[in-house]
């Protein structure tokens, strides 16, 4: 765990990170502050620090998978899942850290999150990890995936309310929406953090459920890529 | 010029070898840039009246595609300069008789960046606003200028992960690709000179409306053009003044 916040909290990262949540959560936030008041300028915060904390593990594993240095972790005795967790998790901290730092610079104007958001914000890493580890697991079987990466980063932007509230998405795709994780792990934690409605319900679901899909996830296509090599 | 040229070719043929990859590293682009159509166009829905209609948004939002796209793919070694110095292979870049700043900006070719070039050329033909290509060489110019600086940091600060280069152009491409006009002074200042995002959007399509707009969008990039040039020199000295004390 440590090892991954190490990765995080070097002063040229800590600052590029802080700058860049700055200018992001400022510009988009000042936007539909503007436009639909200070709620949504704390939302745009909020979600901006638990959406650029998301987790790198699929990039990771893809990247590993690729290179040949997978296997080293495939001898362990535990699974894959688990065995990245700690470091990920090390590294979301750091980042969720820095971020709500840079935050600070917003608060005197926005106020303070709910405490609820700190107690949830674990869990927004959970669903995270979970779907990205789920994408970057695949790798095994299809090679490289990249733009598949791309694609899904711009899914988890669009349907997990990082840039426009997930409430905002035409009546056809909030339906849809309801029914998958990535609004779980991102706008439903960031409303908790406003102060607004949200499904606890939907974020424990995700959060039991989305680990026991990668974990058998992982034992498929991993047995298959050990058959096969 | 026909070394350029033949390095550029090379490039591209060497890519396109992996054709199914190629096809879908460019594809993920295409479908990736869709997205952020969507999303623009989403925000208008909710937004209200910003100064701006949606095509004209669209056609500011093309152009700094293009201008990013067409950069970051025929210049892709700037873009991976990172791992280019980290890993010590520019060296083989400097004892070629070649420009050397060429040399590693014609080191690597990116094929998701073509994508977007296709993308922004549809968005500028299909919202009508064709006068943006007009203005465009200024925007690569910008575009060029301010990846050169980014990754000429690389000499100055030791970032194997590229974190701090990729960090300062999303933050440009940021002020692109959201209504950073909007901001009030002196926050203004950022998106129009410190990451001239600004400039290769909106601020762009301005200029082809008002000359003085032109005027400081010109100015803008040879300021940034003449930044990036004197980092990027002072980078190689200290490079080689390093190299040669280790020697």
């Amino acid at each position: 765990m440590l090892a991954g916040a190490r990765e995080e909290l070097k002063p040229g990262i800590i600052l590029s990170s802080f700058v860049f949540y700055i200018i992001i959560a400022g510009t988009i936030g000042y936007f539909w502050n503007l436009t639909k008041g200070k709620l949504f300028f704390l939302y745009i915060a909020l979600s901006e620090i638990l959406g650029v904390s998301r987790s790198r593990i699929g990039k990771l594993l893809e990247r590993s998978v690729q290179r040949g240095r997978i296997a080293p972790w495939l001898v362990k005795p535990v699974p894959l899942f688990f065995a990245f967790l700690p470091y990920e998790f090390g590294r979301f901290l750091a980042r969720f850290t820095i971020n709500f730092a840079a935050y600070l610079v917003f608060s005197t104007f926005l106020g303070f999150p709910r405490p609820v958001f700190f107690i949830l914000a674990p869990l927004s890493f959970l669903i995270s990890y979970s779907y990205s580890f789920i994408f970057g697991v695949l790798s095994f079987k299809l090679g490289k995936g990249s733009s598949l990466q791309l694609i899904i980063d711009k899914i988890v932007f669009i349907l997990g309310g990082v840039i426009i509230p997930s409430n905002f998405l035409p009546p056809w795709l909030r339906e849809i929406n309801k029914f998958l994780p990535f609004k779980y792990g991102i706008a439903e934690i960031a409303y908790a953090g406003c102060g607004l409605k949200f499904s606890l319900a939907g974020i424990a679901i995700w959060s039991l459920l989305l680990p026991g899909i990668a974990l058998l996830t992982e034992k498929l296509v991993v047995n298959s890529y050990e058959v096969g090599g | 010029m026909r070394w350029v040229v033949e390095k550029l070719r090379l490039n591209l043929k060497s890519r396109a070898y992996f054709r199914k990859a190629f096809l879908t590293e460019m594809g993920g682009m295409i479908v990736n840039d869709i997205f952020w159509i969507f999303a623009i166009v989403l925000m208008f829905s909710h937004a209200g009246n910003i100064g701006m209609s949606t095509l004209e948004y669209l056609a500011a939002f093309g152009l700094s595609t293009l201008a990013f796209g067409l950069v970051t793919s025929v210049f892709g070694g700037l873009f991976e300069a990172y791992s280019i110095i980290s890993e010590g292979e520019i060296e083989k870049l400097i004892i070629q008789p070649r420009n050397l700043l060429l040399n590693l900006a014609l080191e690597g070719l990116r094929v998701d960046a073509l994508g977007d070039i296709l993308v922004g050329v549809f968005l500028i033909v299909f919202t009508g606003h064709r006068e943006l290509f007009l203005i465009a060489p200024v925007a690569f110019l910008l575009m060029f200028a301010f990846l050169l600086f980014s990754a000429s940091l690389n000499f100055f600060i030791e970032d194997p992960t590229g974190r701090i280069e990729r960090t300062l152009l999303f933050s440009m491409l940021s002020f692109a690709m959201w209504p950073s006009f909007l901001l009030p002074f002196p926050f203004k200042a950022v998106p129009y000179f410190i990451l001239p995002g600004f400039w290769l959007s909106f601020g762009a399509l301005n200029a082809t409306k008002s000359t003085a707009a032109l005027a400081e969008m010109l100015c803008v990039t040879l300021a940034w053009l003449t930044i990036a040039l004197l980092t990027w020199k002072a980078g190689i000295k200290r490079y080689e003044a390093k190299t040669s004390v280790g020697m």
